[in-house]
This record gives C-alpha cells, sequence and structure tokens, in this order.
C-alpha cells in the first residue's frame, strides 16, 4: 500500500482519510458524466484525497472530454460497461453491452435486492454502478464479500479498460481518477 | 407523450443526486444509481433465469435489401438473446440472411449512439462550419434541449433565408412508420432525392422505350412465376451472393425445370458458378453484347415476329430522310391516338394501326409513299445491329463468339425468357442504353406477357400493402420541391436557385458510403449552417452533424409494416424499451412537430397511428398480427405487360423517334441520339483520355456482409470480413510488383486509399474491385469513394461509380504496417454500424 491508497478508517471518527466505502462511493461520482452537482461536491472538499480533482478545470471541457471518452459518438469512445472487455469473443474488439458478464453482476445486485433506478438508462455494469455496488457492499458486508464481488468484477476488467482509456489520452483529471480507483480496487 | 415524460421515464442519475451518499458511511446511503427493490416498484427482474422460457417477439428486419423479412426475436428477462427466420403468413416467402440473424450485435452494441449530442463548436450563432470532420467534438444534451434547437433552426433559417434553406434528406436505411414525410410537408422546405442521382439510368432506358416502370428496376413477372422460364440472363448482379433471400430460391426453381441459366458478369462470381453459361464481359461493353445478340437474332430470322408486329413498333414506317415517323395524318383522315403508319403487305398500302394490333405488316422493306422515302423501324435497328457482328463483339468484349451465340439463341429459341439486369450495368455514366438494349433485345424475342417472362430482379408486389390514409399526406401539408442528389451538390455548391442552410438527415450513412466524390461533398456542406442528423450508430456522416440524435434499433419499436417483395403486412412487436435514450424516429418527428406548431398531427401515443392502419384495412387485426406477426394480403402472382405499353403509341419503342441526345465525356460535342441502342462509354473505353495513366477500371461490388453501409462492424461479420481489400488479378499484380496481402495505394487524379491487395483470379485482368459498404475509418488512409468522380451525363443524370479509373501501386512502407497488421487491441473494430 502506498501512503496515499484510502484505508477502510471509519468516516465518522474524524479521521481525514475516507473510508473504503467512501473511496467507492466517491470513485462511482467521479466516474459519472460532470455535472453542477458534481462540481459543488468537488469543491466542497471532499474529494480531496483524490488529488488530481482540482484539475478538472472548465465543467463544460470536461463534459466534451467525458463524453469523447465514455458516451461517443466518436472512434475514442471507451464504453465503461464491464461486458465490452468480457464478453467479446475477440479480446482485440470491443465486445458487447448486455452480455453474460452484465447479468453476473446483475445476480450480485439483485442478491442484495437492489435495482437500477432507471433499468434503460444504462446498462448495469457501469463502472461507476460497480462502484457504488463495492462501497455498498464495504458499508454493510464482510470484507471477504467485497473481496470477491472484487475478484469477480472490478478487477478482473478494469484493468483492460484503463489500458484502452489511456490510448485515448485521457485529461489530467481521468488520469487522476484510473490511478486512484486501480488502486482501490486492487488495494 | 411529451418529451419531458420521456427524459423523465430514463431519470439521469445526475438530477437525482448522485452525490448524495458520498460520505454516508453506512446502510443504503451509499447508492444512488441503485436502490433497494422494495422501492423500486420496478417488478422487472433484472437476472437471467435459466430453467425460465423464451418469450418470442414477432418482429422485422427493415434496411433496403428488399428482403423485407420478418423475424422471430428470442427475449428472456427483458434481454435479446438470439434472431431466427420468422415463417410469414405467405410462408413461401419465409427468408432472412446473415444479417438479420446477427442483430443482437447491432442492438447491443457498445458504439451505438446513446444521447442526443451537439458538436461542441457549435452554436446556433457561430455555428463554425469548417470545425465539423473527423476531429469535431461532441457533448451531450438532453432530448428537449436536443429538439428546442433543431425547432428553433427551423425556424429562424425558414425566416431568415425562406422555407427552401430548409433541406430535407433521407436515405433508405430504415423501414419505419416515422413521420418523416409529414412533417416535412407540415414544415415545408426541400428535399432531395435518387431520382435523379443514384441508381437511375438503367430502369431509365428500359421505362423510355417502354413506357413502364420508373427508374428503378421495372415491373416483372412475380417471382412465382419464375419456374416457367427456359432462359434466364442474369446480367450484371450477383444475386447469390447479394440478393440471395428475394431470388435465389426461385432461379434455382427455374434451373431445376430446365431452364438454361446464363451469367454475364466481368467477375466470377458466386452466382456465375451456378450457370449453364457465363459470359465473362469487359467492363461497359453490355451494350454491345446485347447488339450482338440482336445481330445473331436476325441474322437467323429467330426474332418474334408476331410480337413484334402486334406489340412494339418495330413495323413503324421511319422517314429515310430525318428518321422521324411517317406522318398518320397523311395515311389517314381520322387516325387512332398514338396510332403508327405500317406497310401491309396483304394489300401494298399503308396503314394506321393503334395499340396491341397485329396484321400482315411489313418487318422490312424500302417504300416511298408521296415522295417520302421510309423504311421500317425495325430496319432501322437491324442495320445498327449489322455493325456488331458476334466476332467483333467477342474481340472488344473479351468473350467467345459461340458463347455470344448461344445465349441469344437460348434466349430467342428455347421457349420463355428473362433477363434480369440489376443497378451495376447503370453505374457506367451511359448505362440507361442498356436498359433500353435490354428491352429492345426481349421485344425481338417477344418476352413480355408471357409466364416465364422476367424483367427484373427482386419484383415488387405491386398495389400498396398497408392502407396508410392520410399518414402519408397530411392536411395542410405542402408538396416540397425535389432535387436529384446530382443537384443537390451544386445546390450546396453555388446556391443555384436555391442555397440550403438547414440539413435534417436520417437513415443515411451518404457521406461515408454512397456519394461519390467523398471529398467534394464535405466541402460543399460547409454552407450548410446547422446539420441534424438522426441514426443508431454513429457513422462517417454523422461525426459530420451538429446535432446527433440516436434513433430505436427497429426491435426497440412498434410498428405494422407492408412488404413491397412478398404478400405479407408485417408486425413489429416491441423486444423492449431503446437502451440508454436512444428513441423510435416517431417520437422525435413528433418532439419537432410539437415544437413547430403541429403538435395535433402526432398522436402522443405511436400506436394510435399504427391503429389507424390496422382499422383502414378489412384484411388486418390485431389479434391476428400479434399472434402470427404477419397477415398474408391477396395480392396475387402476376404476369406483366399483358397490356398495351405505357409509350404513346402503346408498343415498345424499338425504334424511338423521339429520343434524347446523350452528352457527356467522351462523347462527341454534338452528343449522340438514341433512336436505337448505342454503345456509348466513358472511362470505360478503349480510348479513354487518360486511360494510359489509369489503366484499371475499378468497381465497388455489393458484398453478403453489408446492406450499404450497414452492420459495417457487427464482430461476427467482421470475423469473416475483417478489411476493405482491393481484388486484382495476379498478372496485373505482378506487373506491379505487388504481392498478395500487401497494401496497395489505388489513386487517380480524383482521390485515392490504400487497401490490403487481395490476388483474385476470379477478376479479369484490367478490373479491380472493393466491396462496396466500408467506413472512411475502415480505410488505412483514403476512402472508395474518393477517386470516383460526381460527373452526370445529360440524360442519365445518374453517379457512375464504375465509370472510375485508377492506378494501383504498392502502398509506401509506412502504410504497410497499419491498424490491420499491428497489434492494436481495439484500434480499428470499434463495434459501431448503422447508417445506410
Ligand atoms: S438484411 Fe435483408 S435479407 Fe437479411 S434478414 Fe434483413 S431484411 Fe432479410
Amino acid at each position: 500500500m502506498t501512503e496515499n491508497t484510502p484505508t477502510a478508517t471509519d468516516h465518522s471518527t474524524g479521521d481525514p482519510r475516507p473510508s473504503i466505502a467512501d473511496t467507492f462511493g466517491t470513485l462511482a461520482v467521479c466516474w459519472r458524466e460532470p455535472s453542477e452537482g458534481w462540481v459543488d461536491a468537488i469543491e466542497s472538499g471532499r474529494f480531496e484525497w483524490l488529488d488530481g480533482v482540482e484539475t478538472f478545470g472548465d465543467l463544460d471541457e470536461l463534459r466534451v472530454e467525458y463524453t469523447r471518452l465514455f458516451i461517443g459518438p466518436g472512434r475514442d469512445q471507451c464504453p465503461p460497461y464491464e461486458s465490452v472487455y468480457r464478453d467479446g469473443a475477440d479480446s482485440d474488439d470491443l465486445g458487447p453491452v448486455y452480455g453474460p458478464t452484465t447479468q453476473a453482476v446483475a445476480r450480485w445486485y439483485d442478491e442484495y435486492d437492489l435495482r437500477l433506478r432507471d433499468s434503460r438508462s444504462a446498462p448495469p455494469d457501469h463502472i461507476a454502478t460497480e462502484l457504488e455496488f463495492a462501497a455498498y457492499l464495504s458499508a454493510n458486508e464482510d470484507d471477504s464479500v467485497l473481496e470477491q464481488f472484487l475478484n469477480e468484477h472490478l478487477r478482473e476488467w478494469v484493468d483492460q479498460f484503463v489500458a484502452h482509456l489511456r490510448e485515448n489520452d485521457p485529461g489530467p483529471f481521468y488520469r487522476a481518477l484510473i490511478r486512484r480507483t486501480t488502486e482501490a480496487i486492487n488495494s | 407523450m411529451t418529451d419531458d415524460e420521456l427524459t423523465a421515464s430514463r431519470r439521469d442519475i445526475l438530477k437525482t443526486g448522485a452525490v448524495a451518499g458520498v460520505g454516508l458511511g453506512g446502510g443504503s446511503g451509499v447508492l444512488s444509481t441503485l436502490q433497494p427493490a422494495d422501492e423500486s416498484g420496478e417488478a422487472v427482474d433484472q437476472v437471467t433465469s435459466f430453467l425460465g422460457e423464451d418469450q418470442v417477439v414477432k418482429t422485422a428486419c427493415g434496411p433496403n435489401c428488399r428482403g423485407d423479412c420478418p423475424l422471430d426475436v428470442f427475449v428472456r428477462d427483458g434481454q435479446i438473446k438470439k434472431t431466427e427466420q420468422q415463417v410469414p403468413a405467405a410462408s413461401e416467402f419465409k427468408r432472412g440472411c446473415t444479417l438479420g440473424i446477427s442483430h443482437v450485435q447491432r442492438a447491443y452494441n457498445a458504439k451505438r449512439l446513446k444521447y442526443p449530442m451537439k458538436r461542441a463548436s457549435w452554436s446556433p450563432d457561430d455555428p463554425q462550419p469548417g470545425a465539423r470532420g473527423e476531429d469535431a467534438q461532441f457533448e451531450r444534451i438532453s432530448w428537449s434541449e436536443a429538439l428546442d434547437l433543431v425547432a428553433e433552426q427551423i425556424q429562424t433559417t425558414k425566416g431568415e433565408y425562406g422555407p427552401e434553406s430548409v433541406y430535407w434528406h433521407a436515405g433508405s436505411g430504415s423501414q419505419g412508420t416515422s413521420g418523416y414525410g409529414r412533417l416535412k410537408q407540415l414544415v415545408g422546405g426541400i428535399q432531395d432525392s435518387f431520382v435523379y442521382g443514384i441508381d437511375t439510368n438503367v430502369g431509365q432506358g428500359f421505362n423510355r422505350i417502354t413506357g413502364e416502370g420508373g427508374v428503378f428496376m421495372p415491373p416483372t413477372n412475380t417471382v412465382e412465376d419464375w419456374a416457367n422460364a427456359d432462359t434466364l440472363i442474369i446480367w450484371g448482379s450477383d444475386i447469390f451472393a447479394s440478393q440471395f433471400q428475394m431470388d435465389a430460391e426461385w432461379i434455382l426453381d427455374a434451373k431445376r425445370n430446365g431452364a438454361k441459366l446464363v451469367v454475364v458478369d466481368p467477375m466470377y462470381t458466386n452466382t456465375a458458378e451456378k450457370a449453364d453459361l457465363w459470359l465473362p464481359i469487359r467492363p461497359g461493353k453490355d451494350t454491345h453484347l446485347a447488339l450482338a445478340m440482336m445481330n445473331y437474332i436476325f441474322e437467323n430470322e429467330v426474332y418474334d415476329d408476331t410480337f413484334l408486329r402486334q406489340r412494339t413498333n418495330a413495323p413503324a414506317l421511319v422517314r429515310v430522310d430525318d428518321g422521324t415517323l411517317f406522318d398518320p395524318t397523311r395515311v389517314s383522315d381520322n387516325p387512332p391516338d398514338g396510332g403508327i403508319v405500317v406497310m401491309n403487305e396483304e394489300t401494298s398500302e399503308p396503314n394506321v394501326v393503334g395499340a396491341e394490333t397485329g396484321g400482315p405488316f411489313a418487318l422490312f422493306g424500302e417504300w416511298t409513299i408521296d415522295g417520302v422515302a421510309v423504311r421500317t423501324g425495325l430496319a432501322a435497328l437491324r442495320e445498327q445491329a449489322s455493325e456488331y457482328q458476334p466476332a467483333d463483339v467477342a474481340e472488344v468484349a473479351g468473350l467467345s463468339v459461340a458463347d455470344i451465340k448461344t445465349a441469344a439463341d437460348w434466349l430467342a429459341t428455347r421457349g420463355a425468357g428473362g433477363i434480369l439486369p440489376a443497378y451495376s450495368v447503370g453505374r457506367y455514366l451511359y448505362g440507361h442504353v442498356f436498359g433500353q438494349a435490354y428491352a429492345t433485345l426481349m421485344a425481338l424475342t417477344g418476352d413480355y406477357g408471357r409466364h416465364g417472362n422476367v424483367h427484373a430482379q427482386h419484383p415488387s408486389y405491386g398495389g400498396p400493402s398497408l392502407q396508410t390514409g392520410d399518414w402519408g399526406n397530411p392536411e395542410g401539408g405542402v408538396s416540397l420541391d425535389t432535387y436529384g442528389y446530382q443537384e443537390i451538390l451544386s445546390l450546396l455548391e453555388n446556391g443555384d436557385p436555391v442555397q440550403p442552410r438547414f440539413l435534417y438527415g436520417t437513415n443515411s450513412n451518404m457521406l461515408g458510403n454512397q456519394f461519390p466524390n467523398r471529398e467534394r461533398w464535405l466541402n460543399a456542406m460547409e454552407s450548410l449552417d446547422t446539420i441534424v442528423w438522426a441514426d443508431m450508430y454513429h457513422t462517417p456522416t454523422t461525426q459530420q452533424a451538429d446535432i446527433i440524435l440516436p434513433a430505436a434499433h427497429w426491435f426497440e419499436t412498434e410498428d405494422v409494416l407492408g412488404s413491397d417483395h412478398h404478400p405479407n403486412i408485417r408486425y413489429r412487436e416491441q423486444a423492449h424499451e431503446p437502451l440508454w435514450e436512444a428513441r423510435d424516429d416517431y417520437y422525435i418527428m413528433a418532439g419537432i412537430a410539437e415544437r413547430l406548431g403541429h403538435g395535433d398531427k402526432f398522436p402522443d401515443d405511436k400506436r394510435e397511428v399504427l391503429d389507424r392502419f390496422v382499422q383502414n384495412d378489412d384484411r388486418l387485426s390485431w389479434e391476428q398480427l400479434r399472434e402470427n406477426g404477419t397477415v398474408e394480403t391477396d395480392e396475387t402472382p402476376t404476369v406483366a405487360y399483358t397490356d398495351a405499353f405505357g409509350t404513346e403509341s402503346g408498343r415498345i419503342t424499338v425504334y424511338d423517334d423521339d429520343a434524347p441526345t446523350e452528352k457527356g465525356p467522351g462523347l462527341p460535342d454534338e452528343g449522340i441520339s438514341l433512336e436505337v441502342p448505342e454503345p456509348l462509354e466513358a472511362r470505360t473505353a478503349d480510348d479513354w483520355e487518360a486511360q494510359n495513366e489509369y489503366p484499371l477500371v475499378f468497381m465497388q461490388k455489393h458484398s453478403k456482409w453489408r446492406i450499404h453501409s450497414q452492420w459495417a462492424n457487427v464482430p461476427w461479420l467482421r470475423e469473416v470480413n475483417r478489411e476493405p481489400q482491393l481484388d486484382i488479378h495476379p498478372k496485373d499484380a505482378e506487373q506491379r510488383d505487388i504481392s498478395d496481402g500487401e497494401y496497395v495505394l489505388v489513386h487517380n487524379d480524383r482521390g485515392s486509399m490504400v487497401v490490403r491487395a487481395k490476388y483474385n483470379e476470379g477478376i479479369q485482368p484490367g478490373l479491380v474491385n472493393t466491396d462496396q459498404g466500408w467506413w472512411a475509418e475502415d480505410f488505412v488512409e483514403g476512402h472508395y469513394q474518393d477517386p470516383i468522380s460526381a460527373e452526370t451525363a445529360d440524360v442519365g443524370r445518374t453517379f457512375a461509380f464504375y465509370d472510375c479509373r485508377v492506378e494501383v501501386e504498392r502502398a509506401a512502407e509506412e502504410y504497410q504496417s497499419n491498424q490491420y497488421t499491428q497489434d492494436n487491441p481495439r484500434g480499428t473494430a470499434g463495434s459501431a454500424s448503422g447508417g445506410d
């Protein structure tokens, strides 16, 4: 563990470092599309440990970058869904959305009686949703359960996803986010 | 449904407090996208039940392939699992191709268009058209913002520049009830059309002398009748690859019944492989061949003289001095409408006869009537054909004399005959002359109006198969001025007579696939302030847009559809809601209509519109549609051309006294008049001016892996069809020191592309081919439309994609390693597909 790695300290004790749940929860938010509320949250200082967040610059520019990297429509897009990196027939090619691993993730949520708030807004294996679920597990379950989820899912695809992302020239904010996210899920 | 409701039904997590959970350490407080099931109120189980049953959803495929295939889609727990061919009510039309069964990879394509977008550098006040292109960036916007922008731009454009600066463009990429036609008539503006522009040559030539059909494929006996054919000539179409669903089985039925199958094609295709006789014609020599066949028929007197006398103007007397028809009023005080003057051999007197009238009329001969020298129309045709001796044409067209004679003999003497051309011959600049030529050839052999006659591939099933009432022509709508594609290019470039400023495009990947001389179009479109484009996928065309609207996949829509090519009305049941924020085109149109004050013309629920179609039609009921997926219509197999022809005389004008004069590249300045078929060539001609510099003719054949450019990046298909390549004969390649598999530069003075060379002995020396349907990003460099001219001829007015010459050389070293040779994970083979 590096000194910057978030630890499992409970946020409520006043330890400046966030809890694992907060870490994953924060990361989840950061992987969502930037919005006004999102900026407010960042400016509130809660995300400070994620050093690099201050480099997000202009919200409009970041939204354009987010669109380019995660929504498309262009060639640079890296769809942030697990199945895309795990369910393709050819590892050189982007796989589909709504693949078998999407189903496997949905089964985890189902196990905890969780549903997507809006089942059609995006497939359930969006990186932010998986991180949010990791936050939920770490807040509500034994570490071993979180470990199992990380092993079965995030650790299985995020490396490939971020490798693809790095090839498409992410700016400083997303570079920091990539670093923190891989650290968090691999710690 | 209003846009707000639609948006609300897909709540944006960001607006519902995504950040709320941060900092809350326990319980479900970390959740924002997920929520406890008891709060969701949504009973939908998101998990696959392995023991569950698939729900079979009846729906339909719908690109412009003429298949019109109904499909069964297997849905489990809200997800599409697979697609199968559906047996329709008229069950002999069961069909469905590899593309149809790979839809799951289109629906769940990770690169679908997901949300409305706006080009980041575009704004209404400062559109920056020059910033469009490969590097343009986009940002996500909401549906209401997108539709507001579209509506405002339509309003301001109309206000500032007049209604004719609003330009509506639709390709042929999607069948469905969208209301696009309705909206544009309510809003006004101009529209473009394939007519004239793309594939309007062959039908045009056929129509000119028969008065039948339009500019596309002419009417023909429907497929059930093809088994009665004794000779079928497939002329320039790879039916067994690209029209397989529609036509192949019926041709095989004819073959099993003893028909001879002749295939005329410069390439050894899947279809040529099925032929009893393959004529590997040199590019551009089709009219030469048709004339040589006529020559054989005249010399051996195997023409159908009864048919010629009764149903053509072969016996019409033509003035020798000026080539006009002899004036009927000089023979009769009261000639019938469209009557022709013929020489009655029994009385040796001229008579005037109307349509569908036979008799003892001379087919050949010269006379002087009232001091005017005349001969028959057929004599003029025979004289023209006499210039095309099979032996000479064999030399010119790269064929054997015996094969030419055999083909002609089979067609003329074996009973009912058919010629199935495709659009390909019309992709030469003067391809309409071939339409005239084959219509004439079939007139000589009397092959109209009988069982077993075939005049075109993929026949239509006559009348309107779906009763849409006034849906397509709303009350208060205006009719829009229409410009052919070749005219649009000059509108964009010169603003004459109107200057389009706003473009709404849909169902079309024209800039990525179908417009010749791509760079010229891209430049011309800089004159547009706003380009709005709706598609399922991000194509090279949507990349040029300022506002992008994500359309639903067909399986995500409900619809009731007619079928042009089989007698079944089809139902589309919705398999699930559109993914992300994609929307049924209907709701896009309705959203724009509402903002422009035409909301009352688009019911909130599309079902209401479909319900009208069903209510309008006694044959239909919702029960049947839902249960069976299709309802058989009462259209019956037909034999075409049983009545008087649509020409002035009611006869096929084998001698066209009213012929146009064609002008264009390669022709004398005064042009060439086309009373009888005259082989005209531009760049395929042996004496074409740039023939030494660019010796190879370049074609772009249809492949079985695409409908236009749709399915371009479906992974299953890309496995077998990885990259664009250049089919080149080993002899041509070796002469140029090109090894099999090397990357080559294909170029002329207009443009170039870099693709992999593929040795192919099935392609003749002198000809090269790249299958069409690839997107800009699939090329190592350039695009196959870059070397092709957008020039059209005076009469043809049709883009001539195959009238292209190029030179090929080994590409520079830097191109030899590229996205296809390097280990480049996720490099090129993105997985989007769509457009047209
Ligand atoms: S692409 Fe055409 S032939 Fe293939 S399934 Fe669809 S409609 Fe049928």
